[in-house]
């Protein structure tokens, strides 16, 4: 799961970088959406990881859907805020926070399944 | 009360304590000692129980630990001028069965990481670096200099304290952060839904972030802070006690009661502190006199 959360951050980061250098060009109208894709090929899966603390921490598995579920939203209202106004600096340094906190919470649970 | 209520109380009382001094019995204390050089490295991995470390006199890590049955083993290994310390949990260790709680001592600039799900990560009075993590594991920092602190909580509550000129980032996604007495060239907080809360005076030249999806952030300082102050909540309220300088530019639009930006004391000297919220509230206030 680690490795999957690095690539996501690695390819956001790829995704965020030009869209910063390239501030008032069409590039600027590629919506928020494409994110999302980012986390499907990074292969990121909220149900694997809720199998993987069920079978390894079945008491946790609850505090993780909580968190899973509130992060998500995190990510959403990122994106929403970055669809809004592409050329808010702080909206994208958001959005990558909010894939910072989801990968956290990935990185944390595969340390408890390999204790 | 009736002589049979008695003679049961009396039993339960005898059962009770049979059990404290089984769990007792149980109980293992050891204690590990190491010789290490300066800036050595100590790493803590322990699932389950505290982990406290504080500075050692002369160059020397001393390990103790309080295990809490014989379902864990205490696994430790000096490699070059690292210790490496791992609580091992043997078949059928849970929670209760698989706990140790360390106590440590190292020299002070020694850099620290440590690994636990339960219980407190502690570090106090060191100036090397320190990294704590944990999913449940409440963290308390205190007393350190001139070092990085990185935390990461799941849910544990985070407090740092008196720390200074530190390289300073914490990340938990339902713990709330409390820093007190904290500056440096970079404090960062990421929060998804913790609150956090701020008590000092921003130091100087110092980068301050600190964001959180829903929950709320406060910061409060005192009368001699100068720091250049931006507050944005997309879906909750901004306030500030405190008069601020406007600022004749801004990177988004300013609306009252949702976004602030402005200036507090000296311009030249400032700190930067960006504070940011989607759906929590953000509140800036002075300090109030002592």
């Amino acid at each position: 799961m680690v490795p999957a959360a690095a690539l996501l951050l690695v390819s956001l980061g790829i995704y965020l970088r030009p869209r910063s250098q390239t501030s008032g060009t069409a590039a600027q109208n590629v919506t928020a959406s494409a994110i999302v894709s980012d986390a499907a090929i990074a292969g990121l899966n909220d149900d694997d990881l809720l199998q993987e603390i069920a079978q390894q921490s079945p008491a946790l598995q609850e505090q993780y859907a909580d968190n899973l579920r509130r992060v998500n939203q995190y990510i959403q209202d990122a994106k929403t805020i970055v669809a809004d106004d592409p050329n808010d600096d702080e909206a994208r340094l958001s959005l990558m926070e909010a894939y910072q906190e989801k990968a956290m919470l990935f990185e944390l649970a595969l340390d408890r399944s390999l204790q | 009360m009736s002589g049979r209520t008695i003679q049961v109380a009396a039993i339960s009382a005898v059962l009770a304590g049979t059990m404290m001094s089984e769990s007792l019995l149980a109980q293992t204390h050891k204690e590990y000692r190491f010789n290490v050089g300066p800036r050595a490295a100590v790493s803590v991995n322990n699932p389950y129980g505290s982990v406290s470390v504080k500075p050692s006199t002369g160059n020397v890590v001393v390990i103790n630990a309080v295990l809490s049955s014989d379902k864990v083993e205490v696994d430790n290994a000096l490699a070059g001028n690292r210790v490496e310390v791992q609580s091992h949990l043997l078949p059928g260790a849970d929670a209760q069965s698989g706990r140790v709680d360390y106590e440590i001592l190292a020299p002070a600039d020694a850099s620290i990481t440590l690994h636990s799900s339960t219980g407190t990560l502690h570090a106090e009075k060191l100036h090397g670096d320190v990294s704590l993590e944990g999913a449940a594991a409440t963290v308390d920092v205190r007393d350190i200099t001139n070092a990085h602190v990185h935390v990461k909580t799941l849910n544990g509550a985070v407090t740092l304290t008196n720390v200074e000129d530190g390289h300073i980032e914490v990340d938990s996604l339902s713990g709330n952060v409390m820093l007190r007495n904290v500056n440096g060239p970079l404090v960062q907080v990421v929060s998804t839904s913790g609150g956090i809360s701020y008590i000092g005076d921003f130091g100087d030249h110092g980068d301050y972030r600190f964001t959180s999806h829903s929950g709320d952030i406060d910061a409060v300082v005192p009368d001699s802070t100068s720091a250049d102050v931006s507050a944005r909540s997309v879906r909750g309220e901004v306030h500030d006690d405190i008069p601020l300088q406007p600022k004749q530019h801004t990177s988004f639009v300013i609306k009252e009661g949702i976004a602030f930006r402005g200036t507090i004391g000296r311009a030249a000297i400032s700190s930067s502190v960006l504070l940011r919220s989607f759906s929590g509230k953000i509140h800036l206030r002075k300090r109030a006199a002592e």
